[in-house]
């Protein structure tokens, strides 16, 4: 893999991968694109965008609940990858540093909005879900999603990341600057409080 | 098992570990259950189509316009001096520059007495753009990041700016540029400063009253009140050009640009959120 020199920063299409890449033989890796995107390629940031598109707008889909404002703050995260390319120094993965970018678009524009959620609730006391309850949660459906939406902002956070974007627990950990265990746990108190959620719905109705 | 599922059903655990769960719930139906709950953690049904490729085009095109934050700093008080402009009644530079202009054909026979007219142009033009009540924009102005100091700062400086021209010009005019500059100059930062503090913290209306009372008494004043009153003449003293006077004026400039900021735009209780 070679930095892109081309003629108006467009080689990344042509550039072939190195070995072990995620990517298939004959495209270029993330970092050329991004470097493309840096040198002002605007065909590159739609590149980057046809190749994480469904992983980000889900994840952010799963943070703030609504397609209008997931949709805004993808926008927002393009804008921030178009601007800050340039300032992407390897230190993760390409795909790390641009959930991370989006992540934090979210975050900027969902601060505005009511309800803060507290820090880490009171989670030590919640016990594990029963098999009933889970098997609520197994069913699916709609109000699964309605219960998803009700739930505290880091666990959907860790959720959309690890669940729905796909990502290994240890790029979710980066991104979010925590422990791999930190997330684990994450993962399953939000499991729990949305089976919870859904066991008490059921018995109400 | 257990630790696993979640990985499993994002489909990230590395092959040899994926294998191995794949085995083991074939043969347990408890960990098929838990994992199915996994499963619906990922969202229900088909995942959500992502918005077509003109979202880039559509980041790319608001990447195109400026970002307001980057441009040098001097650039944001001319900006601002130009948007100002816009909304500042015309009334304001009409009336100053006809009241000079009227000043200086009365007084040209005897050129000292435009150091009377000069002081009261400014200080109302000062009322008339410091206060709130009259400025259009002021709730929007409010909403902005741009502190209310250098919003006021702004409009004070264009309008005292205008009328200090217009008074040079006609001190030039009157021939009396020297020595009529210290008639004048004095007096008017003092008033000026009062009629800001004034609109500042009791409204432009209640300023331009202060002014007109203010300067009235200082143009009443003769020598029968000094024989009087002898501990007046001190007082006094603060309308001639001196650096008391100015001092003076500068000190209560001072303190009506900070208690701008430190007060309600609309001086309704918490009509606004401070910071």
């Amino acid at each position: 893999m070679e930095a892109v020199t081309g003629a108006a920063g467009r080689s990344w299409r042509w550039v072939a991968t190195g070995r072990g890449s995620a990517e298939p033989a004959g495209e270029a890796t993330d970092a050329a694109v991004l470097a493309a995107i840096a040198a002002g390629d605007g065909g590159a940031l739609s590149e980057l965008y046809r190749r994480h598109a469904r992983a980000l707008f889900g994840y952010l889909l799963r943070v703030c609940g609504d397609r209008m404002t997931a949709e805004e703050i993808l926008q927002d995260t393009l804008l921030a990858v178009w601007r800050g390319a340039d300032t992407f120094e390897a230190r993760s993965s390409v795909r790390t540093w641009l959930f991370a970018v989006a992540r934090r678009q979210a975050y900027q524009r969902l601060r505005l909005q009511p309800a803060p959620v507290p820090v880490e609730p009171a989670e030590v006391a919640d016990a594990a879900p029963g098999p009933d309850e889970l098997a609520v949660l197994a069913s699916g459906g709609t109000a699964v999603a309605g219960a998803i939406a009700r739930l505290a902002a880091h666990h959907r956070d860790v959720i959309g990341l690890a669940m729905v974007a796909g990502l290994p627990l240890a790029e979710v950990a980066e991104i979010i600057g925590v422990p791999v265990g930190t997330v684990k746990s994450r993962l399953f108190h939000g499991r729990a409080a949305l089976a919870r959620m859904l066991a008490e719905e059921g018995r109400r109705a | 098992m257990n630790e696993f599922l979640a990985e499993y059903a994002a489909g990230t655990l590395p092959p040899p570990r994926a294998d191995e769960v794949r085995r083991h719930l074939s043969g347990c139906a408890e960990c098929r259950a838990d994992l199915a709950a996994w499963r619906a953690l990922a969202g229900p049904g088909e995942p959500v189509a992502p918005p077509g490729p003109r979202i880039v085009a559509a980041a790319l095109v608001r990447g195109l316009s400026p970002i307001p934050a980057t441009g040098p700093r001097w650039r944001l008080p001319l900006a601002l001096a130009r948007a100002q402009l816009r909304i500042i009644p015309a009334l304001i530079w009409v009336a100053s520059a006809l009241a000079l202009a009227v000043g200086v054909l009365v007084v040209r026979h005897d050129p000292h007495l435009f150091a009377l007219v000069t002081p009261l142009v400014a200080a109302m033009g000062i009322a008339g753009v410091a206060g709130t009540e009259h400025d259009p924009a002021v709730e929007i102005t409010a909403a902005t990041p741009t502190p209310p100091r250098l919003v006021l700062l702004t409009r004070v400086t264009l309008v005292l700016g205008f009328d200090v021209a217009l008074s040079l010009a006609g001190s030039a005019l009157l021939g009396t540029l020297g020595a009529g500059l210290g008639d004048w100059l004095g007096p008017a930062a003092l008033l000026s400063a009062l009629s800001l503090l004034g609109a500042v913290t009791v409204g432009a209306e209640a300023a331009a009253v202060v002014v007109a009372v203010s300067w009235t008494l200082r143009l009443a004043w003769s020598d029968w009140f000094d024989q009087r009153w002898a501990w007046l003449i001190p007082i006094r003293a603060l309308w001639d050009t001196n650096a008391e006077t100015l001092g003076g004026a500068l000190l209560l400039a001072a303190l009506a640009v900070f208690l701008a900021g430190h007060r309600e735009p609309r001086r309704v209780r918490r009509a606004t959120p401070l910071t």
